[in-house]
C-alpha cells in the first residue's frame, strides 16, 4: 500500500494512504490535503490511481508542479522516490512501510537510523523510502558476511549521519518559504525551487484578496482594485477571468434587481393628479405638487380673506408667496394690481380724514387716521411723516398745558390745573416724564 | 502774512460790530425811555411799612393812599389823572424761570376774561429791579372816561406781585414814562430773600 508524505522543509506535514481515490491537495479546505501556504493554489493537483500507479496532475496551478527539477505538464507518473514539489511543500511516495515492515525490519531500520521518527521526520536517506526486503533464510556466512557488510555500511552511514548533522547545526539560516532538502543520495541533486516572480506574487495576492472581495459580494471593488490589475499583468490568467466574469455577472444581476425594484416601485406609485391651474414643475413628485398646491390654496383663501379685512399687506404678501409657487395662478397679477389699488386709496382717504380732524383739533382722531394709513402700507412715508409731526406737536401741546397747570397749581387756582393736568397726560406720550408727573399731580390735587 | 495781518483784523472786526450792537440797543432804550420818560422829573422811594417792596415814585404831585382790600399800597397823583396800585398774592411754590412767560399768558388771559371790554392788549416780558416780569398793556373804559393800564406782574420767591398802573386816556402821553418808570423800579428784596430760603 503507498502513502504519500508531504514536508515542508524538514518536517512532515501530512501524510494519507492512497487508495482507489483520487487525492486533491491546494489551499482550498475541500481538498484531501490542504496546504495553507499562498505558494500553494486553491486545487493545486491531485494525485489520482492510473495504470496500476499513481498520477500527479496540476490542476492549472499558479506555480505550477514540479518534478525532479522540471514542471510537468498536465500530468506526470508518480513514482516511488521522486520528489515533486508544490510550491513550499515537496512531496514523496512512499510504501507505507510502518504496515509492510515486520517488526525486524522496523528495529533493522531504526538500527540504521533512516528514519528515527518517520512520522515526523524528513527521511534522511533513501533507505527509507525504498522497498525494504521482508528477508529469507540464508546461510551463516551469507549471514555473516551480511552482518558486517551491514555493519560497515552502518558504520558509514553514521559517520554521513554525524557530519550531516554537524552541518546541520552549523549551517546558516535556513529560509522556510523554499526549505527544500534535496534527498541525500540522490540520482540528481534536488532542484532549486523555481524562481519567484514578483508580478506572480503580485497576481496571488490580488487573486487572494479579489476572491475575498467577491465573497463579501464587493463585486466592483473586486474587479477595479485586484482583477483588473491582475489582468493587466497576465491578461490570460484564467482564474483572474473566471473570478471578473463572475464578479460582472454578479455586478449585472444586482442591477437588474434595482431597476427591477425601481421599475416595480415606479408602478406602484399613483398617477398623477394635477389641480387646475397648477402646472406641474420638471421632476417635481405627486408628493411636492401637492404640498405646493396646498399652499397656493391656502394662500389664495387667506389672501381675500385679509383682503376683505383691508389688511392689505398681509393679502400682498400672500398673493406674493403664491406668484412665487404658480407665476400665473388664476388672474393673480389683475388680484395683485386690484390689491395695491385699493390699498393706495386706502391709505389717501386715512390720510385725508387724518388732516381734516388735525385741522379741528382732534389731534387723538387725527394720529388714529395717520395709524390707520401707516396700517394699510407700512411703507407709506407721508403716513410716517405725519404721525412723526403730529406726535411732536401733541408732545409740545401737552407741554405747555403742564406748565400752564403747573402756574395754576402754584398761584392755588387747583381748579384749573387740575383740569390743565388732564389734558397734559392726554396729550402726553406715556413714556413722557410730565405725563407721569401730571398723573401724580391730579391724584395729590384730587385728595 | 496777508494772513496772519487778516486774522489780527477779525476779533477787531467783531469787537466793532459788538460796540455797534450795543449801542444800538442802548439807543433804542434810550429812544424808548425818551418817548415815555421825562428827564426833569424827580424820584423818590417808596418804602412798603412791612418791608416787602419798594419802588420809586415822583416827587412832585405824587403821594401814598390808604390801601384796602388784596392792595398793600397805592399811589396817585394829587389830580386823580394817574394811579399806581400794589397788589400782592401768594404761591404754593417759587414760579420757575420758564413758567415766567405762562404766568404772563394767564395774566393776559385772567385780563381779557375779567374785562370783557377792554381793548388793545399787548404784552411783553420786561427786566425790572424785581427781575424778569411782564408788562400788559391794554386800553378801556373807566369810571372817568377812558383809560390806559399797564400790569406789571412779577413772582418773587412765593410772592406774586402785580403792579397796576392807571393813567386817563387824555394824560397818557404825558404822564406814562413816569409810569413806565415807577414799574421798572418796583424792588421786592424782602421776598426775594424769602423765596431764596
Amino acid at each position: 500500500m503507498s502513502k504519500l508524505v508531504i514536508f515542508r522543509g524538514d518536517d512532515v506535514e501530512s501524510e494519507i494512504h492512497l487508495g482507489s481515490r483520487p487525492v486533491r491537495i491546494g489551499r482550498d479546505s475541500r481538498n484531501e490535503i490542504v496546504l495553507d501556504d499562498k505558494s500553494v493554489t486553491r486545487f493545486h493537483a491531485e494525485v489520482r490511481p492510473e495504470n496500476g500507479g499513481f498520477v500527479i496532475v496540476d490542476m492549472k496551478s499558479r506555480n505550477g508542479v514540479w518534478m525532479n527539477g522540471r514542471q510537468i505538464k498536465g500530468k506526470a507518473p508518480l513514482m516511488l522516490g521522486t520528489t515533486v514539489t508544490l510550491g513550499a511543500y515537496e512531496l514523496a511516495l512512499e510504501d507505507d512501510v510502518a504496515t509492510d515492515l515486520d517488526h525486524d525490519s522496523a528495529v533493522q531500520r531504526s538500527a540504521v537510523g533512516s528514519t528515527v521518527a518517520a512520522k515526523h521526520r524528513r527521511p534522511t536517506s533513501q533507505s527509507s523510502t525504498q522497498r525494504w526486503s521482508t528477508g529469507s533464510p540464508a546461510s551463516d556466512a551469507k549471514r555473516s558476511a551480511m552482518f558486517w557488510s551491514g555493519l560497515a555500511l552502518s558504520t558509514l552511514l553514521l559517520c554521513g549521519i554525524t557530519y550531516g548533522v554537524v552541518r546541520y547545526m552549523f549551517r546558516p539560516a535556513p529560509v522556510q518559504e523554499v526549505a527544500v532538502v534535496p534527498p541525500t543520495p540522490a540520482p540528481e541533486p534536488a532542484p532549486a525551487p523555481p524562481p519567484v516572480d514578483p508580478n506572480k506574487e503580485a497576481i496571488a495576492q490580488h487573486l487572494i484578496d479579489a476572491r475575498a472581495a467577491i465573497d463579501s459580494r464587493e463585486y466592483a471593488r473586486a474587479v477595479r482594485d485586484h482583477l483588473t490589475p491582475v489582468l493587466e499583468l497576465d491578461p490570460s490568467n484564467q482564474e483572474a477571468l473566471d473570478m471578473k466574469r463572475q464578479a460582472d455577472e454578479a455586478t449585472a444581476s444586482i442591477a437588474a434587481a434595482a431597476a427591477a425594484a425601481k421599475a416595480a416601485a415606479a408602478a406602484k406609485e399613483p398617477a398623477f393628479v394635477e389641480t387646475p391651474g397648477i402646472t406641474r414643475r420638471p421632476g417635481e413628485t405627486q408628493a411636492d405638487y401637492s404640498a405646493r398646491a396646498g399652499r397656493i390654496q391656502t394662500n389664495f383663501l387667506e389672501g381675500n380673506r385679509s383682503l376683505e379685512k383691508q389688511d392689505y399687506p398681509l393679502a400682498l404678501a400672500r398673493f406674493q408667496l403664491i406668484e412665487r409657487d404658480q407665476k400665473d395662478y388664476e388672474g393673480l397679477e389683475a388680484l395683485i394690481a386690484d390689491t395695491t389699488a385699493k390699498q393706495r386709496k386706502a391709505v389717501e382717504e386715512a390720510l385725508e380724514y387724518g388732516r381734516r380732524a388735525e385741522g379741528n383739533n382732534k389731534f387723538a382722531d387725527a394720529l388714529k387716521w395717520y395709524q390707520a394709513a401707516l396700517r394699510y402700507d407700512p411703507s407709506a412715508a407721508g403716513a410716517r411723516d405725519k404721525i412723526a409731526a403730529l406726535t411732536e406737536r401733541v408732545t409740545n401741546d401737552g407741554l405747555a398745558l403742564f406748565s400752564r397747570a403747573e402756574v395754576f397749581r402754584k398761584r392755588n387756582l387747583n381748579a384749573q390745573a387740575v383740569e390743565l393736568y388732564k389734558q397734559a397726560a392726554d396729550l402726553l406720550p406715556t413714556s413722557h416724564e410730565k405725563h407721569r408727573e401730571a398723573l401724580e399731580w391730579l391724584e395729590k390735587l384730587k385728595s | 502774512m496777508t494772513q496772519n495781518a487778516t486774522s489780527r483784523r477779525h476779533p477787531a472786526l467783531a469787537f466793532a460790530i459788538a460796540c455797534c450792537v450795543l449801542a444800538a440797543q442802548h439807543h433804542a432804550a434810550a429812544q424808548f425811555l425818551g418817548i415815555f420818560g421825562d428827564k426833569n422829573v424827580k424820584y423818590k422811594l417808596f418804602k412798603d411799612p412791612a418791608g416787602r417792596f419798594e419802588l420809586e415814585y415822583p416827587t412832585k404831585d405824587w403821594s401814598p393812599l390808604p390801601t384796602g382790600g388784596s392792595a398793600i399800597a397805592t399811589l396817585a397823583r394829587k389830580d386823580g389823572m394817574a394811579t399806581v396800585v400794589v397788589d400782592l398774592s401768594k404761591l404754593t411754590e417759587p414760579l420757575a424761570p420758564a413758567e415766567v412767560a405762562t404766568n404772563a399768558q394767564i395774566e393776559l388771559e385772567g385780563l381779557k376774561e375779567q374785562q370783557p371790554n377792554a381793548k388793545n392788549f399787548a404784552s411783553e416780558m420786561v427786566d425790572g429791579k424785581a427781575g424778569r416780569a411782564s408788562l400788559i398793556k391794554y386800553a378801556r373804559n373807566g369810571s372817568n372816561g377812558p383809560e390806559r393800564v399797564m400790569r406789571y406782574s412779577v413772582g418773587v420767591g412765593l410772592d406774586l406781585y402785580r403792579v397796576d398802573a392807571v393813567v386817563q386816556e387824555a394824560a397818557a402821553a404825558k404822564y406814562e414814562g413816569i409810569l413806565l418808570h415807577m414799574l421798572l423800579s418796583f424792588a421786592a428784596p424782602a421776598s426775594s430773600a424769602t423765596s431764596k430760603n
